[in-house]
This record gives C-alpha cells, sequence and structure tokens, in this order.
C-alpha cells in the first residue's frame, strides 16, 4: 500500500466517524419522530455517502454493509417499511457495527470484522419478511455485546467541540494537518481513565431486550408526515464560519498573551513614575486591549456542552431500554462553554450520573404510576454558569434516596458502626463511599457500586465537587460544580525566606497568627497547633521544603495555613502571605515533573517564576518521592 | 538529535563555548536560542547543578549548570550565558561561561571519542574536534542532562526524604 493510499485510506476513517456520529444523533431524533422526511434523507445521503467512499478507498467489507444498510434505508424512505422502535434499534445496531468496522481499521488498515449476522437480519427486513411483524429479538451473540462495548465506548469519547462536518457528499476529506490533529485527539482519548468499560466488560451476556412492549405506543408513521420546519434540528449548520487550529497552536498563542500582559504590567508601571502624558494615555488604552487579547485568547479553549450533551440521549434510551423502563432525557443549556481539557474529562462521570439516574433514580413504571406519576421518568440535564463555575445539573424525577436505608446497608456492610449517628446530609453522601450499593439487585447498568465514588474522584481531580439534593418519593439532583478552566486558578502567594510560592486558594481552609500559647512541641509527636480546642499537626514550610536551619528564616511572626481538603488536616507555618491572584497555570519541563508536591508553576507579577505547592504531597513523607 | 551520525552528515554545525578553560560544543539545530543569564526561582528536592526554573517568554523552562554537571572549575571572568536547548520539544536552560562560535568541521577532523578506561561515565561524549591547538568535545545534551537528571533527581528526593523526616 503506498502512502496515498493509505492517508486516502486514513482520511475516509476519520470522515466515517463523523459520519457515524451525525447519522446516530439523527436515528434519535427519527425515533421520537417517526415520520420526519428531511432527517431520514440524511440518513439515506450519509449511508450513501459512507458506501460510496468506502468502496472508493477500497475498504469492501463497509461498502458491502452499508450498501445493504442503504437499501434498508430506502424501504424506510420510500414509507414501505414502517418506523418502528425495533427498526431504530436495528439501525442503531447497524450504525455501532460499521463504527466498530471503522474503529478496527483504524488500529489496522487490513482488519476485517464478520458482518453476516446483522446482514441477514438486514436481508430479512428488506425482502420483508420481518418488517411488519415484531421484531425478531436479538439473539444473545457476539453482535448484541459488540454494540454494547461499542456503545460505552463510544460514550467516554472526549467531545471535540468542533462543528458537524462532512454530512455531504463532495467533501474533501481532512487534510493531513487536521488527521494528525485528530490523531492526536484519539490518542489521548486511550489515556482517560475509563470506569464506564470496566463495568461493562463484565457484561457479557447482555440480551438486547426485546423493545416490543414500547411498539404499541409508537404513532403509525404514515400519519405523521410533518412540515420540515416542525422537525426538530439535529446539528443546524453553525451560522459563524469556524476553522480547525491545532492546540498547540492555541497554547503557543496563549502562552505570548500571558507574556504580553506582564509586559503590559511593567509598562505600566514604568509610566507611573515619569513620562509625558501622551504615553500614559497610550499606555492606558494599550492596557485595555491587552485585557481584551487575553480573554479572547482564554475563550479560544472554550467549547460547548452540545456534543456531550447529545450523546447523553443515546446513553438514555440504551439504559432505559435494557432496564424495561421508560425515561426521557430533556436537556437545556447545550451552548454552555466551558475548557477543553474539563470537557474531555467530565464525559466519563456524566454517562455514571446519567446511568444512575436511569437505574436507581427512576422507579419501574409499575410504581411510578402508583405513586400518581407518568408512567415516563423524566432526566433532565441542565448547564449554566454560575459566579464563574459551572454548574452541571442532572436531575430526575424519581424515588429519591432514602437515607436511613443507607444507613441500614451501610451497617450490614460494615462500613459504619451499628450506633453510627449520622446527619441526613452524612448518610446521602455515604453514596459516594467506595464499594457501596443499594439496589437489591445488581443489575447490568449499575449496582456494583463501583460507580459513584468513582465519579466523586474524578470530579474532585479537575478541581470541582458534587453535590446531591435529594426528596424521598420527588428525584434526586446531581449537582457537579466545575471551574470554567483549569489553565487559571486562584492562589495564594506565601513568602518563605526570599522565595515566593503559590498555594491554590481552594486548598486553604483559613489562615492564622497562633501566639506562643497555641504552638505545643513535644519530641515525639513533633509540633501541634491547638485551634479551638482541635490538635492540628503543625509543619514548617521551611523545613518541609529540606532547608537547613541556617537557612531558615529568622521571621518572628509567622503564619498559619490551615489546610483542609486532605483526608487529615493540618497547618503550615509560612513567613508572610503576600496576596491572593489569580494565576495562569505553566507545566514545567518533565525533568522535575516526577516532583508531586510541585503540581506546576505561575509567572508572578514581577515575571518570575513560583512554584505551585500541593501541600498534601508535601506533608507525606513518601510525598516528596516519585509515584 | 542525531549527533552520533556526525561523520554521515557532510557539513553538520556545532555551537562552541566555553566551561572554564575548557571548549565543548553541541549541535547548532538543537540550540533555539542563547540568552544571557536570567533571574531564576530555585526548585527544592533537585540536584546541585539544577538551579532551578525560569520565565522564557512566558515560557517555564529549567535552568541547569552544565559547568556543575561536568564538575568543570566556573571561569570567575567569564559572563555567563544561557543557551536555551530543544530536546525533542522540551526546552532546557543549560548555563556555560560563554558562547565562542559556531563550528562547521569537516567530517574527517572529527574523531570519535578515544577509548578511556575511566570510571566516568562519557557516553554523553559523541566526537572529538582538534582545532588549530585546541581540542573541542561534542556533547550529546539530551544524555548529559536529561535522562541522567530524572534518575538523580529520584535519588536526590529519596535522600532527602530521610532527612526531612
Amino acid at each position: 500500500m503506498d502512502d496515498f493510499e493509505r492517508e486516502l485510506k486514513v482520511g475516509f476513517l476519520e470522515e466515517a466517524s463523523q459520519l457515524l456520529s451525525d447519522a446516530e444523533q439523527c436515528f434519535l431524533v427519527l425515533e421520537s419522530n417517526p415520520g420526519d422526511g428531511p432527517t431520514l434523507d440524511k440518513i439515506f445521503r450519509i449511508a450513501h455517502n459512507l458506501k460510496g467512499s468506502s468502496k472508493a478507498v477500497g475498504f469492501d467489507d463497509i461498502g458491502l454493509f452499508t450498501h445493504k444498510w442503504e437499501s434498508f434505508l430506502l424501504k424506510l424512505k420510500n414509507g414501505e417499511t414502517a418506523v418502528t422502535v425495533a427498526v431504530i434499534s436495528l439501525l442503531l445496531l447497524c450504525n455501532d457495527h460499521v463504527r466498530m468496522m471503522v474503529d478496527a481499521l483504524k488500529q489496522d488498515l487490513e482488519a476485517r470484522v464478520d458482518s453476516s449476522e446483522l446482514l441477514e437480519r438486514l436481508d430479512s427486513m428488506i425482502s420483508g419478511t420481518a418488517s411488519m411483524e415484531p421484531p425478531v429479538p436479538v439473539p444473545e451473540s457476539a453482535h448484541s455485546f459488540e454494540g454494547i462495548e461499542n456503545l460505552v465506548s463510544e460514550s467516554t469519547e472526549p467531545e471535540s467541540g468542533e462543528d458537524v462536518h462532512g454530512a455531504f457528499e463532495g467533501e474533501p476529506p481532512p487534510s493531513k494537518e487536521e488527521l494528525e490533529l485528530l490523531k492526536l485527539v484519539n490518542d489521548s482519548l486511550d489515556d482517560l481513565p475509563n470506569p464506564a468499560l470496566e463495568v461493562t466488560k463484565e457484561e457479557e451476556n447482555i440480551v438486547i431486550p426485546d423493545p416490543e412492549p414500547v411498539v404499541q405506543e409508537m404513532p403509525a408513521p404514515v400519519f405523521e408526515l410533518k412540515r420540515p420546519e416542525a422537525s426538530k434540528p439535529v446539528s443546524a449548520p453553525m451560522q459563524d464560519e469556524s476553522i480547525r487550529v491545532s492546540l498547540s497552536r492555541l497554547e503557543k498563542l496563549i502562552n505570548s498573551v500571558g507574556e504580553l500582559v506582564i509586559l503590559q504590567t511593567v509598562l505600566r508601571e514604568q509610566s507611573m513614575s515619569g513620562g509625558s502624558h501622551l504615553l500614559r494615555k497610550t499606555i492606558h488604552q494599550m492596557g485595555k486591549v491587552t485585557k481584551e487579547v487575553q480573554d479572547i485568547s482564554m475563550s479560544l479553549r472554550m467549547v460547548p456542552l452540545r456534543q456531550t450533551f447529545q450523546k447523553m440521549q443515546r446513553i438514555v434510551r440504551d439504559t432505559s431500554n435494557m432496564l424495561d423502563k421508560r425515561v426521557a432525557l430533556s436537556t437545556q443549556g447545550d451552548d454552555t462553554e466551558l475548557d477543553k481539557t474539563v470537557l474531555e474529562n467530565i464525559s466519563d462521570p456524566l454517562v455514571h450520573l446519567i446511568r444512575n439516574a436511569c437505574d436507581h433514580g427512576i422507579e419501574r413504571p409499575e410504581a411510578r404510576v402508583k405513586a400518581g406519576k407518568r408512567e415516563t421518568g423524566n432526566v433532565m440535564l441542565n448547564a449554566y454558569h454560575q459566579s464563574g463555575k459551572l454548574v452541571i445539573e442532572v436531575k430526575d424525577d424519581g424515588g429519591g434516596i432514602d437515607g436511613d436505608r443507607l444507613v441500614q446497608k451501610a451497617i450490614e456492610k460494615g462500613i459504619l458502626k451499628p450506633d453510627a449517628k449520622l446527619t441526613r446530609e452524612q448518610a446521602i453522601h455515604l453514596i459516594f463511599h467506595p464499594g457501596f450499593s443499594t439496589k437489591a439487585q445488581v443489575t447490568e447498568v449499575s449496582g456494583r457500586g463501583v460507580g459513584m465514588d468513582v465519579v466523586k474522584t474524578n470530579i474532585e481531580a479537575l478541581q470541582g465537587e458534587v453535590l446531591v439534593e435529594t426528596e424521598l418519593g420527588k428525584g434526586t439532583t446531581f449537582k457537579v460544580i466545575l471551574p470554567l478552566t483549569l489553565a487559571i486558578i486562584d492562589g495564594m502567594v506565601v513568602k518563605n525566606g526570599n522565595s515566593r510560592f503559590v498555594v491554590p486558594l481552594s486548598h486553604v481552609h483559613e489562615t492564622l497568627r497562633p501566639t506562643g500559647n497555641d504552638i505545643h512541641a513535644s519530641t515525639g509527636m513533633g509540633e501541634m497547633l491547638l485551634l479551638r480546642g482541635e490538635n492540628l499537626p503543625l509543619f514548617r514550610l521551611s523545613r518541609l521544603l529540606g532547608q537547613k536551619k541556617s537557612e531558615e528564616s529568622q521571621a518572628r511572626e509567622q503564619i498559619a495555613m490551615v489546610i483542609r481538603y486532605a483526608s487529615r488536616p493540618f497547618a503550615v507555618m509560612v513567613d508572610d502571605i503576600l496576596g491572593q491572584q489569580q494565576v495562569v497555570i505553566k507545566e514545567v519541563g518533565p525533568e522535575i515533573r516526577a516532583l508531586r508536591w510541585m503540581s506546576g508553576s505561575a509567572i508572578l507579577g514581577d515575571g518570575k517564576p513560583a512554584i505551585i505547592l500541593e501541600m498534601n504531597e508535601l506533608v507525606k513523607p513518601e510525598g516528596r518521592g516519585v509515584a | 538529535m542525531g549527533t552520533n551520525n556526525i561523520t554521515m552528515n557532510a557539513r553538520e554545525r556545532f555551537l562552541s563555548f566555553s566551561l572554564g578553560s575548557e571548549e565543548y560544543a553541541v549541535p547548532l539545530l538543537a540550540v533555539r536560542e542563547v540568552i544571557a543569564m536570567p533571574e531564576y526561582t530555585p526548585v527544592p528536592y533537585t540536584p546541585p547543578y539544577f538551579l532551578g526554573i525560569m520565565n522564557l517568554r512566558g515560557q517555564v523552562i529549567s535552568v541547569m549548570d552544565m559547568r556543575q554537571k561536568l564538575g568543570v572549575k566556573a571561569d570567575k571572568n567569564a559572563e555567563t550565558t544561557v543557551i536555551i536547548c530543544d530536546l525533542g520539544g522540551v526546552s532546557i536552560g543549560v548555563v556555560v561561561d560563554s558562547v565562542n562560535t559556531v563550528l562547521s568541521p569537516n567530517p574527517d577532523e572529527v574523531a570519535p571519542k578515544p577509548e578511556i578506561q575511566s570510571s566516568r561515565a562519557t557516553d554523553f561524549i559523541t566526537g572529538v574536534y582538534r582545532k588549530d591547538k585546541k581540542l573541542i568535545l561534542f556533547l550529546d545534551i539530551a544524555k548529559s542532562l536529561n535522562l541522567e537528571d530524572q534518575n538523580a533527581i529520584k535519588r536526590n528526593q529519596q535522600t532527602g526524604t530521610k532527612n526531612a523526616a
């Protein structure tokens, strides 16, 4: 295979992935609106496009499969076969199958995947033998499992945030740079933690449930022909034109702008002490422009949540089908933007929360009716900005969390002592305890107790937090609060000797100036700080940093910072606190990244770099070592 | 870095610099720029030749003292210069006494390093160039600093931990 051919093939695979995501969205729209002509047309075009290009670059397996797929779609388009839930399920299965083929080919351009079983099912649908009957339940086969695994792996993909692209024929294949960019994105995927996948790997015997009960509810599609404008746009073409830029170039720009801001500050300070009126005026104006440039450059890393939210539709659909429940997902605030890195890492926890809401939150249809609720449960996904943070709410109108049952369960499992007294809030937080699950039966979807603690850890790794609000019988809301970007933190600049350090403000619980009576030293325990009846281990920053006694500062009055974010609280003495400021986190070179107590560096106002301290690592005797 | 293939590249160019009274050279392609000694912030738990981190136009990079690393006595009268090297995407500032000139030696003037039985590791020396009456040693920066440093930092941390505890 020569380079040109290889490039063509790789180009096709990238394009195909995009087309398949588009197609998936279309299927889901079609499901909620079976007579939607334009959507059907779009799906047909996508399948046709896939068939044409795959044959052109020599992927005959995909060509053959998509040809069958297209024939089936043609029947739907001509109204010869009704669009039922079963049909949609089959279409989604086909979509997953093609995606699997594409993924396999991405690994190895010669890879081959057996499609005979799905081909047979498509054939029988096309020839009409099965078309009007309730669908044949999917046999317990490799394919159904592959489909599910695919779905899970797909759900963990981060959003690239790029707008919809290549949905129409004649679109040129992505350029080489784009491909490299995509490859980068893909490579980074492999490093992501993937708890969702772990869960499903054990579920080899999942059978896709027969969706028949739902079929009866579907309106006959023939009478549902709607006007095109009434249909919900799946992926409305972006009004704004856009351009793809590699992330590394963006980073460079952001770095340069940061430097510009620092230089501007120096210039302004200089002009204060002298210089003409015109100079000062110009510098003042330049300051405004610089600020604006900085804001714009920071916003370049921001991408909307839309694609992540769209993927959740599929998660809800498949999860509820698997559980034989009826769940509708509504989303709000798809346009809310957040940092690309945060977005990539929030997808997994969100999938967990959504699946959890479908499984544990929403009750069975019978129970819902009994409780006077509508049969179909509602899960709401809502994103908004609040005081400089991003909030994502996952809300269900299910049964709520029973605190007493949690406590009882925790005692049974030996997590709590039998006489433990917990507040309601503490009881509900038990769901985040590792190895905890209240569901009587372990289901395929969740209930193994490997979800919520992972969710919490993942979100905290992003400097975020999870809150739970629940009312018995009414429902539960999980609030995920995230920083808008990981690139900037609020820092406290502290002085020790002649050096300055930055401590993330979120890590500092309080600061105080202890008097002599507050500190007790003993040979065995070291120093302790007595704080309102609490004994906190007290460390001195200079000693933590390994400075010798002679270098130790002679500052008389030191300040104690109380750190409580760690599992055990402690206090650290520093010489002085210089102030609080927002700092841009700068990565340090790989040669010193092994130092775990140093979470990065920041350039302070005078242009000198300072170390950002990870106090929790610094106080651990082994924390200064490497992982 | 390709420095091992110097005999194959017809005219590879090198930047020569002084450490004390000795002269060394690194491939010019690995040099990003040469700057005056900047202000830097020391980093605890690192080896003595690891001076700290500096701000290079918004990028934070490590500064290492090549003289201390190689155990050469610094020239007190020299101005002290930092060569910013690009080692496979990672920038590192290397402190030297002074930068001299750009060499483009004839391949046959560069000899492989003589086999010396020595307790000191010399694998970072890629060649020896005799110019006039002086001997110039060609260095592989990555070998002389980077790989070894990571180990050095780890070692240092372990001992540092004991002291601090």
